[in-house]
């Protein structure tokens, strides 16, 4: 039953259009970082690390594509009414809830995962390309998961959960988290980079100082499983047909 | 959306409190008091009603709450008042009743990147049948879909999508079977057929509910009909009676032929008709009784000669017709 939802999900969220775009999104960081190698003319290696895979992947790339996957895999059903086929059938309501969110997560796992490590590889250096690799590979892995998780609840709560969503990652995480250390207890982004660096990312900082490994997994598990509640409870209680 | 946190359903706290009638267990579907709302706005006034095997009609003009009914029976509605029961358990928020229920949604959107066979296939597999792919192509054949059925349903029309939506709705073999608005976008042919099927499954036993605007509709299908204006059960019953109650209230025509005023003289000595009014060389006649008068306007055209060029109701658009019922 929850393979039927995750196949008619994954068949609706890696269309031709999307997949493409996504694709080439997650090529850029790539990109920059092989137009880095190739000039040759940075110095401080772990400075641009920072800057193209904090600020371009971690920072941009994965909330984006999160928001792409996170919002339609069950807003837009709900938007077009295609949901109806899925909720007027005998299944729980949590199992359409983890198949959607299995198969949107995994989507933004596979497709930002290895952007984020090619490109830390690439800008890497002598011993430490790989740790820098790998923690940005995990931090990239955690962040995209919980992104999604955040943004199919916040498309269960509003209708307005892409314009929402983009607020919440440009205006709370760009701006605020960077000018007050405070802010990056709610901070997906910020738990992605506790993570990173405490696996083994670079210990270069822009912005606040990192969140402590642990802390910053035990934040974001606990988010997860906020937002998976928030999502299941809604999608129980969701009201179709209102407009008459 | 409203808001979640309100507990389930029930008539706590809504409504003027009311003894509580037994629900009938064995009812295929049953409505007791039910209302609706949507903020300051009512949807569905009070309604009650139980459903029996056969066809039912739900009808009633644009807006008038169908769809809402519709899906508080579905269970997708919390109902604000009152309670809706598929066999003596409450619809809303049990997803176990749609092992009974099959519904075919107004909306058009169907998974465009499907066929018509996965679709079928799809709703087997979330039924949890043991045996999907047989079930699949046997919905298939019984909406007469198999030669269309490995292309995706993006490139049907809309026939054959509603066609595909049924397939997907009648795969479980479902008791109860709702369809909302189920012939809209079909041509005449596509309607007769669908109208076949529907009443070889209700011969077989099925509870079947379906929507629509058209009295023609209705009347062609349905043995009962439920008449739904500005979310009151404006009448219910066979529909013979009321179809009755239609067509012998006071009615309104607008005739033209080759001598108006001599073909008004004629018809105020008829007993069916009660005013004649000729102004702008418009003659209009208000007649109480439908069947008598047509009889008696062909009557009196033919013994003084004269050519009917034009007989028109004037007042004959569904509004006015629920607007009658609802005066009642």
């Amino acid at each position: 039953m929850i393979r039927a939802i995750a196949g008619v999900t994954f068949r609706a969220l890696a269309g031709r259009r999307r997949t493409l775009l996504v694709t080439l999104l997650c090529s850029l960081p790539v990109l920059v970082a092989l137009l880095v190698r190739a000039s040759g003319r940075a110095t401080d290696l772990d400075t641009v690390t920072a800057t193209v895979v904090d600020r371009l992947v971690i920072s941009t790339l994965v909330p984006l594509v999160a928001l792409v996957f996170g919002t339609s895999a069950l807003g837009s059903e709900l938007d077009d009414g295609t949901a109806v086929y899925l909720l007027a059938k005998p299944i729980a309501r949590w199992r359409i809830v983890v198949a959607k969110v299995v198969v949107a997560a995994g989507l933004a796992v596979i497709v930002t995962v290895p952007a984020a490590f090619a490109s830390a590889a690439l800008l890497g250096s002598g011993s430490t390309w790989l740790p820098h690799a790998l923690g940005y590979a995990a931090g990239t892995a955690i962040a995209a998961s919980l992104y999604v998780m955040v943004f199919l609840a916040l498309s269960l709560v509003t209708s307005r959960a892409l314009a929402i969503g983009l607020v919440y990652v440009l205006v709370w995480e760009g701006i605020l988290a960077g000018l007050f250390a405070g802010t990056r207890t709610f901070s997906i982004r910020q738990y992605a980079l506790g993570v990173a660096q405490a696996i083994g990312g670079p210990a270069t900082t822009n912005g606040p100082e990192r969140l402590e490994g642990m802390t910053a997994i035990a934040l974001a598990v606990a988010v997860f499983a906020i937002a998976l509640v928030i999502a299941i409870r809604r999608l129980q209680s969701f009201e179709v047909g209102e407009a008459d | 959306m409203t808001d979640s946190a309100i507990p389930g359903w029930g008539t706590t706290g809504a409504g003027p409190a009311r003894p509580a009638r037994p629900l009938d267990p064995t009812a295929a579907v049953e409505l007791q008091d039910v209302s609706r709302w949507y903020g300051n706005v009512v949807a569905v006034n009070d309604i009650s009603f139980v459903l029996t095997p056969g066809i039912t009609g739900l009808l009633g003009p644009n807006g008038a709450g169908k769809s809402t009914l519709l899906h508080m029976i579905a269970g997708l509605l919390r109902p604000s008042a009152g309670q809706v029961v598929i066999r003596g358990a409450p619809a809303w928020r049990d997803p176990a009743i749609y092992r009974r229920i099959g519904l075919v949604p107004e909306r058009e959107a169907v998974y465009p990147f499907l066929t018509g066979r996965q679709f079928a296939l799809l709703n087997a597999r979330l039924q949890a049948l043991p045996e999907p792919e047989i079930a699949a192509d046997r919905a298939i054949a019984r909406v007469e879909l198999t030669d269309a059925a490995d292309r995706p349903i993006g490139t049907y029309s809309k026939g054959m999508r509603q066609r595909a939506k049924i397939a997907g709705a009648l795969v479980h073999d479902p008791p109860i079977l709702l369809l909302d608005e189920p012939f809209n976008g079909m041509d005449p042919r596509q309607r007769l057929q669908m109208m076949e099927m529907l009443r070889e499954m209700a011969a077989a036993g099925r509870t079947i509910l379906f929507s629509s605007h058209i009295l023609e509709e209705v009347e062609r299908l349905a043995q009962n009909v439920l008449v739904i204006v500005a979310g009151r059960l404006a009448a219910s019953g066979d529909f013979r009676a009321i179809r009755k109650l239609m067509t012998d209230r006071p009615h309104t025509f607008t005739i033209r032929s080759s001598d108006d005023r001599r073909l008004a003289a004629g018809l105020v000595g008829t007993a069916a008709v009660y005013g004649v009014e000729l102004t702008d060389g418009r003659l209009s006649v208000r007649t109480s009784d439908f069947g008598a008068f047509t009889r008696a306007l062909a009557g009196v055209a033919r013994d003084a000669r004269l050519t009917l060029f034009e007989v028109r109701p004037t007042d004959e658009d569904l509004e006015s017709v629920f607007g009658y019922l609802v005066q009642r």
